[in-house]
C-alpha cells in the first residue's frame, strides 16, 4: 500500500478532530475567496473606470511641470500646437500605442439664461469616447455601468453644433431635463427666458452658455447644446461636471493648446518600457505620468491601497487561524498516536518516512477541506451575485452592485500557501515526537 | 449749560456727517448719480498678474442702478458687454444665444471683479459704521466699516477711508468674511464732472492690488466722464441679443 493511500485511510481515525480541523480550513478558505473576489472585482472596476471611462489612459503626457502648474498658469503649462505635433510624431513611432487623445481641462460658469453654476469641464475626442464605451475592458468589468443617463453621446453630433454633456446634478440645477434630441429636428426656439421661473423656462430648449476666463486672462463665453446627461460615478463631481469636445473648450478658453495627451496601450503590462521610450524621444519637452501614479489617479491609488490592505489583513488572520488549528490538531493527534509512531519505527520505518506519512495525512485533509472551502466560497459568491445587493461605498454616486469575481490564479496561490503552512505545522509537530526511541514511544508513557 | 451741550452736539454732527451720508457722497464721485439722466465714461483696465499684462478698454454707461460696460478694445473682444441690472449682472458677447448670469464677485480681469467695473453703489449695498478718524498720506479721513446687506454684492466687508476735505473715497480694503484683507484699492480724482453747471470731482484712477502679492496690480483709469441721457431700454437684458 502506498504512503498516500495509507495517509488517506489514516484520516478515518480521529474523525471528529479531523472534521473540526477540516472545517476551519474550509470556512477560512471560503472567507478568503469572498475577500479576494471583492478585492479583485473592486480593483478592476476602479482600474477600468480610471483608465477608460474617465479617459486617463495608460500614460498621460503633459507639458514640463504641466501636471502641477497647469491650474495656475494654463497658457504656459499646457502643450502648444508645436509640442502636440512633436508628441504625436513620437507616438506614431511606438508600435505599442493603441490610441491617443488630446484633452483639455478647465472650469467656469454654465448658465441657462437666468441662473449660472460653476462647472469643471473635460474636453476630449467624441470618437475616442465612443471607443472607450465599447472597449472590451469596460464591457468585462463595468457591464452595468450607466455612463449616459439620458440623451446621446457626443459622437452622435457634429462638433460645429457645440454638443456637451451635463452631469446629472448640473442638469437638474439648470433645469435642462430635455436634451437636444427631445426637440423637433428644426430645433427649439432659443429665447431669453422669463427668470421668474428659471427652471421651467430653461426646459424649453437644450441651450446653455459656458462662461470662463480665457487663458490670456480676459473673459470668454461659448454656447453649448446639451445632448445628454451622464454620471461621473463620484458624488463630489456629479453636480459640477461637463464633458465636451476638445475643440469647444479650446474655443471657450480661446487657445489652441491642450492640457495633456492621453495614451492607451495595446499591452498595458509594457507601460514602463513605452514610457521610457517616449521620454527618451521627447526629452525635457514633456512630462509623462503613468495612470497608476498617486498624483494622477489619487482615487484609484487610495481605494486600491485600502482594498488590498483589507484583503491582506483578512487573509493573514484567516491563514494564521488555519495554521494554528492544524498545528494544534496535529500536535494532539500525534501525542495520541505516539505508540503508533513507535510501532512504525520498530517495523523499520525511518523517521523521514513517518514524517512524510503524517504530512501526507495533513495534505489529504487540507486538499479535501480546500475543495469543500472552494465549493462553499463559490456557492456564497453565486448567492451574493444573484442577490444584486446595492451598497454605497464612500463617495460613489448612486451606489454599486456588490459583485464578486474570483481571481483564480491568485486564489490558487493562496491555496498552495495554505497547503505549505499545513505541511509546515504538521512537520514541526511530528518532528518533535520522533526524537524519543521506539521503545519509549511504544511504552505509552511519553506525554 | 444744557444749551451749550446741545449746540456742541449739533456742531459735531454737522462736522461729522453720518456714515450713510458719506457713502452717498463718495459714491457720487465714482459714478452713482441717481439724480442724473445718465452718465458715460471710458474705463481702461490694465492688469499685471504674475508677470502677465492685459489691457481692456470699456465704454461705461450708467443710469440709476443700471450700467452697461461694453468692450471697445482689444478688437477681438469688441461687442462683449457686462450689464448691471441693479445687483444682477449679465455677460454677453456677439454670437451667444443667451446672456450669462454672472456674479459681481467673479474675477473680470486681474484683481478687478465684475462689480468693480461700472458704477459704485456702496450706499445701496452696504451698511456703514464709523470706525474713527485716520490720516492717509497727510490727508485727514473718516474711516468706515462696511458690511454687505446681501450675498450678491461684490465684497463681504470693506474698510473704507473717505476724505474729510471733499468727501471722496481715497482707499478701500476688501475683506473676506472672516475679516482678512485680500485686496486693497486706492483712488485718485483727477476728473471733474459737470452736474447742473457745477463741477464735482470724479474718480480718475482705481488701483487695486493683491494684499498677499502686491505685484499683482490692476489699474482702472477713468476717462471722459460726462452726463449723457440713456434710455431705460439700453439696460434691458433682452436688448443685448438684438
Amino acid at each position: 500500500m502506498s504512503f498516500w493511500l495509507l495517509a488517506l485511510r489514516n484520516l478515518g481515525r480521529n474523525r471528529k478532530r479531523n472534521l473540526a480541523t477540516g472545517s476551519a480550513i474550509a470556512f477560512g478558505f471560503a472567507g478568503i475567496l469572498l475577500l479576494a473576489g471583492y478585492s479583485y472585482r473592486g480593483t478592476n472596476y476602479i482600474r477600468t473606470y480610471t483608465v477608460y471611462v474617465i479617459h486617463t489612459g495608460h500614460l498621460a503626457i503633459f507639458a514640463p511641470n504641466g501636471f502641477e502648474q497647469f491650474p495656475y498658469k494654463p497658457a504656459k503649462f499646457s502643450l502648444s500646437k508645436d509640442a502636440q505635433d512633436k508628441v504625436i510624431a513620437a507616438l506614431a513611432t511606438e508600435p505599442e500605442v493603441e490610441r491617443f487623445e488630446k484633452q483639455i481641462r478647465g472650469q467656469g460658469l454654465v448658465g441657462n439664461g437666468c441662473i449660472s453654476f460653476p462647472f469643471v469641464a473635460q474636453g476630449f475626442d467624441p470618437a475616442i469616447d465612443r471607443e472607450m464605451r465599447l472597449h472590451p475592458q469596460v464591457k468585462e468589468w463595468m457591464p452595468s455601468f450607466q455612463y449616459l443617463l439620458s440623451g446621446s453621446g457626443l459622437w452622435d453630433f457634429p462638433e460645429s453644433m457645440s454638443p456637451i454633456l451635463l452631469s446629472k446634478g448640473l442638469s437638474l440645477s439648470l433645469g435642462k431635463v430635455k436634451m437636444h434630441g427631445d426637440f423637433p429636428p428644426s430645433g427649439a426656439l432659443i429665447t431669453v427666458p422669463d427668470c421668474a421661473n428659471p427652471r421651467e423656462q430653461a426646459a424649453k430648449d437644450a441651450n446653455v452658455q459656458l462662461l470662463s476666463g480665457a487663458w490670456a486672462g480676459n473673459v470668454s463665453a461659448a454656447d453649448g447644446e446639451v445632448v445628454g446627461t451622464f454620471t461621473t460615478g463620484v458624488q463630489e463631481t456629479d453636480s459640477s461636471s461637463i464633458m465636451a469636445p476638445t475643440s469647444l473648450l479650446q474655443k471657450l478658453f480661446d487657445t489652441d493648446h491642450v492640457t495633456e495627451i492621453a495614451v492607451w496601450l495595446k499591452h498595458p503590462e509594457k507601460i514602463a518600457e513605452v514610457r521610457a521610450s517616449l521620454q527618451a524621444k521627447l526629452g525635457n519637452e514633456a512630462e509623462i505620468l503613468r495612470w497608476d501614479e498617486e498624483r494622477l489617479s489619487p482615487f484609484y491609488v487610495g481605494t486600491v491601497d485600502f482594498l488590498h490592505t483589507l484583503v491582506l489583513a483578512g487573509a493573514l488572520v484567516m491563514s494564521a487561524i488555519i495554521a494554528l488549528s492544524v498545528l494544534n490538531s496535529a500536535t494532539m493527534t500525534i501525542l495520541e498516536r505516539s505508540q503508533e509512531i513507535g510501532m512504525y519505527r520498530s517495523m523499520g520505518f525511518r523517521r523521514s518516512q513517518v514524517r512524510i506519512l503524517y504530512v501526507q495525512e495533513s495534505l489529504w485533509l487540507s486538499i479535501l477541506a480546500l475543495g469543500a472551502g472552494t465549493a462553499l466560497g463559490l456557492a456564497a459568491i453565486r448567492l451574493i451575485n444573484d442577490a444584486q445587493i446595492l451598497y454605497h461605498p464612500p463617495g460613489v454616486s448612486g451606489g454599486l452592485t456588490l459583485v464578486l469575481i474570483l481571481p483564480w490564479v491568485q486564489t490558487a496561490w493562496v491555496a498552495l500557501l495554505i497547503l505549505f503552512l499545513v505541511c509546515l505545522a504538521t512537520y514541526f509537530a511530528v518532528t518533535n515526537r520522533l526524537r524519543p526511541t521506539p521503545a519509549d514511544l511504544l511504552g505509552g508513557t511519553l506525554r | 449749560m444744557m444749551l451749550l451741550t446741545l449746540l456742541l452736539t449739533i456742531t459735531a454732527q454737522a462736522a461729522n456727517p453720518s456714515p450713510e451720508a458719506l457713502l452717498i457722497a463718495s459714491d457720487r464721485a465714482r459714478g452713482a448719480a441717481s439724480s442724473l439722466s445718465g452718465l458715460s465714461w471710458t474705463s481702461e483696465v490694465n492688469s499685471v498678474e504674475n508677470g502677465d499684462a492685459l489691457k481692456v478698454i470699456y465704454a461705461v454707461k450708467v443710469l440709476g442702478n443700471d450700467a452697461l460696460a461694453s468692450v471697445m478694445d482689444p478688437p477681438r473682444q469688441k461687442g462683449e458687454v457686462v450689464l448691471f441690472n441693479d445687483r444682477t449682472l449679465w455677460f454677453f458677447k456677439p454670437g451667444l444665444k443667451k446672456p450669462v448670469n454672472i456674479s459681481p464677485r467673479q474675477k473680470l480681469i486681474g484683481q478687478a471683479a465684475n462689480g468693480d467695473i461700472a458704477s459704485t453703489q456702496y450706499a445701496r449695498d452696504y451698511v456703514a459704521t464709523a470706525a474713527g478718524d485716520d490720516t492717509l498720506n497727510g490727508q485727514k479721513t473718516w474711516k468706515l466699516m462696511l458690511k454687505a446687506k446681501a450675498k450678491n454684492v461684490t465684497y463681504d466687508q470693506i474698510r473704507y477711508w473717505v476724505s474729510k476735505s471733499n468727501q471722496v473715497a481715497v482707499k478701500a480694503e476688501f475683506l473676506t468674511l472672516s475679516g482678512e484683507t485680500f485686496k486693497v484699492a486706492e483712488f485718485k480724482y483727477g476728473n471733474d464732472l459737470s452736474v447742473k453747471g457745477k463741477k464735482v470731482p470724479f474718480v480718475s484712477e482705481m488701483r487695486i492690488h493683491d494684499a498677499n502679492n502686491p505685484k499683482n496690480v490692476t489699474t482702472l483709469t477713468y476717462k471722459s466722464p460726462h452726463e449723457e441721457a440713456h434710455s431705460k431700454g439700453l439696460f434691458n437684458v433682452n436688448s443685448l441679443m438684438k
